[in-house]
């Protein structure tokens, strides 16, 4: 359990590394592959990590529970697209899933590094990100769209697994005196 | 200093790591965090588009790049406990040069490895070295800071994510400025970095005098190594000199022009018009044109738009372009005029959009619809040549309208490219003629429900526009060359893998 623990910002880079590729592939496929399009992933993504990071962290509620809730905006952004491909006008609605997303590698982070040096954390989760866009890439030219579903969904019931298993490992809140 | 945490305790039997005493960060480790933010940014959008141009932008070079930047990052991550702070002053001073240098010196690399014959190193070399020169540096930062009790987690990684969207903001407002102005902004971003380090004001004043000298001389330098980088992938002749060269949003723009007037359009370092060989436009415009007097004709992708220019001449109404990334646009109107003579029809207009997003929300039909997009070689551009994308096409031809595709090579049964092309054209239009050109050498294909010529007309018309070496296939010829080729659907894009693969390995065997 320790050494799983110790792999989990991997995991968590790999699906990150899914589901970015994922959003970046399947709204230029079905919104629009503008830069407006990319910025708007980049941007939100980033805002969504910085609330999860300031503001989210410190308050209650497990890893799990932001997990959901990113892999929740992210089956909303698909169901978007099949029920209004090219709907460019729903762009805030994506904005705002994909913060919800973003949130959580922000609160992740800031629960982690209680646990481990910052260096390791992070430099696991960037070579875990890694893997995850290059798989996700070459298996999508082979399989399609439905890799970017079937397997951010295992490896987040992977990682809900683990964090609920080692749950006072990793604080709702950080301790404070 | 402000407040103090004791980072060493134990909850319920769980031991947390020990840690120096963590301190608020101050404002010059935020400065700090937050410029490395920034910078990351900007030198990535250098990195992505010069060596993606460098090594032909295949999307296996896409993913190299993207890879090799993050790369660089995980480098940095991993250095950042070996790094002593004193050193990050000759670090940071260095890596003011390397990058704001970059496109230069890699571009002379690779042309020095082509002139060996040994350009393939180049796909090893840039690839190695880009994440120690390009992004390690900055991704020290925040592990340093944050093990080193610095600042908090939550404080120092926003401040890098803030970083991060000021350097995106950086490039919407000022990106279509040119190199020249984004790396202005980088060295004064890299300069109050040296001020959060606390460097002495007279190696801040050297580093602003370099960096002046530097971004005064960039232009030229800028313009003289592309045109040697052309010259010797390219092989165009001594003299040539590049007219416009631009970074968009979506790629690098150049155009270049040779000592006899010739002028070539390149899109990521890929040839996309050569003005003195225009014989696939007159196959993608001007045949279909004689052979239909369409009304409304579309073209996606502009290039340099001679294809509309051809069918406009045939007294079409409107000629409509469709052109995701306005650089190229801009770089078509401004030199290639003669070409496509925009300053002059009226039955001419550009939209400025994705295509397949225009597509779908359009409503108008049109007689013939011409696919001037790129090949195959990205995930991108391969939707280009899908079931669903000739499937949306479909809905906006007119009863007699058809489109006209570019095979991207020779169809022949050897050929899996084409013939999974023409798959996917079978697979949504019932009737396809497929002509090669000797003078093109490619193949091009006429598809639709039913199409309004027949494959004699077509020959008549080739023969009218001086082609006396070609092949034309009807359509039950081209389904037996097609054979049991599988169409193209976005659950099946691996033609991008091997469209990649075979473009690195010609360039590299060339």
């Amino acid at each position: 359990m320790r050494i799983n623990r110790l792999f989990l910002p991997a995991w968590v880079g790999v699906l990150l590394g899914f589901i970015q590729t994922g959003l970046f592939l399947q709204l230029a496929f079905t919104l629009s592959s503008s830069i407006t399009t990319y910025l708007m992933i980049t941007l939100c993504w980033l805002v969504g990590s910085v609330f999860g990071v300031l503001v989210l962290a410190q308050r209650g509620g497990s890893l799990a529970r932001y997990l959901l809730i990113a892999m929740l905006a992210y089956g909303a952004c698909g169901v978007m697209l099949v029920l209004q491909p090219f709907e460019t006008r729903l762009l805030p609605l994506y904005g705002v899933a994909i913060i919800l997303i973003g949130v959580y590698p922000g609160v992740f982070f800031q629960r982690m590094t209680p646990l481990s040096s910052a260096r390791t954390v992070f430099f696991l989760e960037n070579n875990g990100f890694i893997v995850g866009i290059i798989v996700s890439t070459i298996a999508f030219m082979f399989f399609g769209q439905v890799v970017l579903w079937i397997v951010p969904v295992v490896i987040s019931l992977y990682l809900a697994f683990m964090t609920k298993t080692d749950a006072r490992s990793l604080p709702a809140h950080r301790p404070s005196l | 200093m402000g407040e103090s945490i004791l980072s060493v305790f134990t909850r319920q039997g769980q031991t947390f790591i020990r840690r120096p005493l963590i301190h608020r960060a101050s404002v010059p480790t935020l400065l700090l965090v937050f410029t490395g933010g920034v910078n990351l940014i900007l030198i990535q959008w250098v990195l992505v588009k010069e060596m993606t141009t460098l090594l032909l932008g295949t999307e296996l070079i896409i993913l190299l790049v993207s890879v090799s930047y993050f790369a660089g990052v995980s480098v940095g991550y991993a250095l950042a406990r070996d790094i002593r702070r004193t050193w990050l002053v000759p670090l940071a001073l260095m890596t003011l040069v390397l990058h704001l240098t970059l496109p230069i010196w890699f571009r002379l690399i690779v042309t020095g490895l082509t002139s060996i014959n040994a350009y393939g190193a180049a796909f090893l070399l840039l690839p190695l070295l880009a994440p120690f020169v390009v992004s390690a540096f900055y991704s020290v930062f925040l592990p340093l800071f944050v093990d080193g009790g610095d600042g908090t987690i939550g404080e120092l990684y926003a401040a890098e994510i803030a970083g991060s969207i000021s350097g995106i903001l950086i490039l919407v407002v000022f990106g279509g400025f040119g190199l020249q102005t984004v790396y202005t902004l980088y060295s004064v971003s890299l300069v109050c970095l040296l001020f959060a380090l606390g460097v002495r004001t007279r190696w801040l004043v050297a580093a602003a005098l370099f960096s002046s000298g530097w971004l005064i001389a960039l232009p030229a330098l800028n313009f003289w190594s592309n045109t040697r980088w052309y010259q010797q992938i390219h092989g165009l002749p001594d003299g040539s000199q590049t007219l416009f060269s631009q970074y968009s949003p979506y790629q690098k723009v150049d155009v270049i022009e040779t000592p006899d007037g010739t002028r070539y359009l390149f899109l990521d370092g890929l040839s996309h018009f050569d003005s003195s060989d225009n014989r696939l436009n007159v196959m993608m415009g001007d045949i279909p044109a004689r052979l239909l007097s369409p009304t409304r004709a579309l073209v996606l992708g502009a290039g340099a738009m001679q294809t509309e220019q051809m069918i406009a001449a045939h007294n079409a109404e409107r000629v409509t372009t469709v052109e995701i990334d306005p650089v190229v646009v801009e770089a078509g109107v401004r030199y290639f005029a003669a070409f496509n003579q925009m300053d002059t029809l009226t039955n001419r207009q550009v939209v400025i959009d994705d295509a397949k997003h225009f597509i779908a929300a359009s409503s108008e039909g049109y007689d013939l619809i011409v696919t001037d997009v790129p090949a195959a070689y990205s995930i991108q551009s391969a939707y280009f040549y899908s079931i669903t994308f000739y499937e949306a096409l479909r809905h906006r031809l007119t009863p007699n309208g058809i489109v006209a595709v570019n095979l991207t090579s020779p169809f022949s049964r050897d050929d899996p490219i084409s013939r999974r092309i023409v798959a996917s054209l079978f697979a949504v239009y019932n009737d396809v003629i497929v002509i090669t050109p000797g003078s093109v050498g490619w193949s091009v294909a006429y598809a639709a429900d039913r199409l309004p010529f027949t494959s004699a007309q077509v020959e008549a018309s080739l023969r009218d526009v001086g082609e006396t070496d070609f092949i034309a296939y009807q359509a039950t010829a081209v389904r037996a060359l097609v054979g049991d080729a599988a169409p193209i659907t976005l659950n099946s894009l691996e033609i991008v893998l091997d469209t990649s693969l075979r473009w690195i390995r010609n360039r590299i065997e060339d």
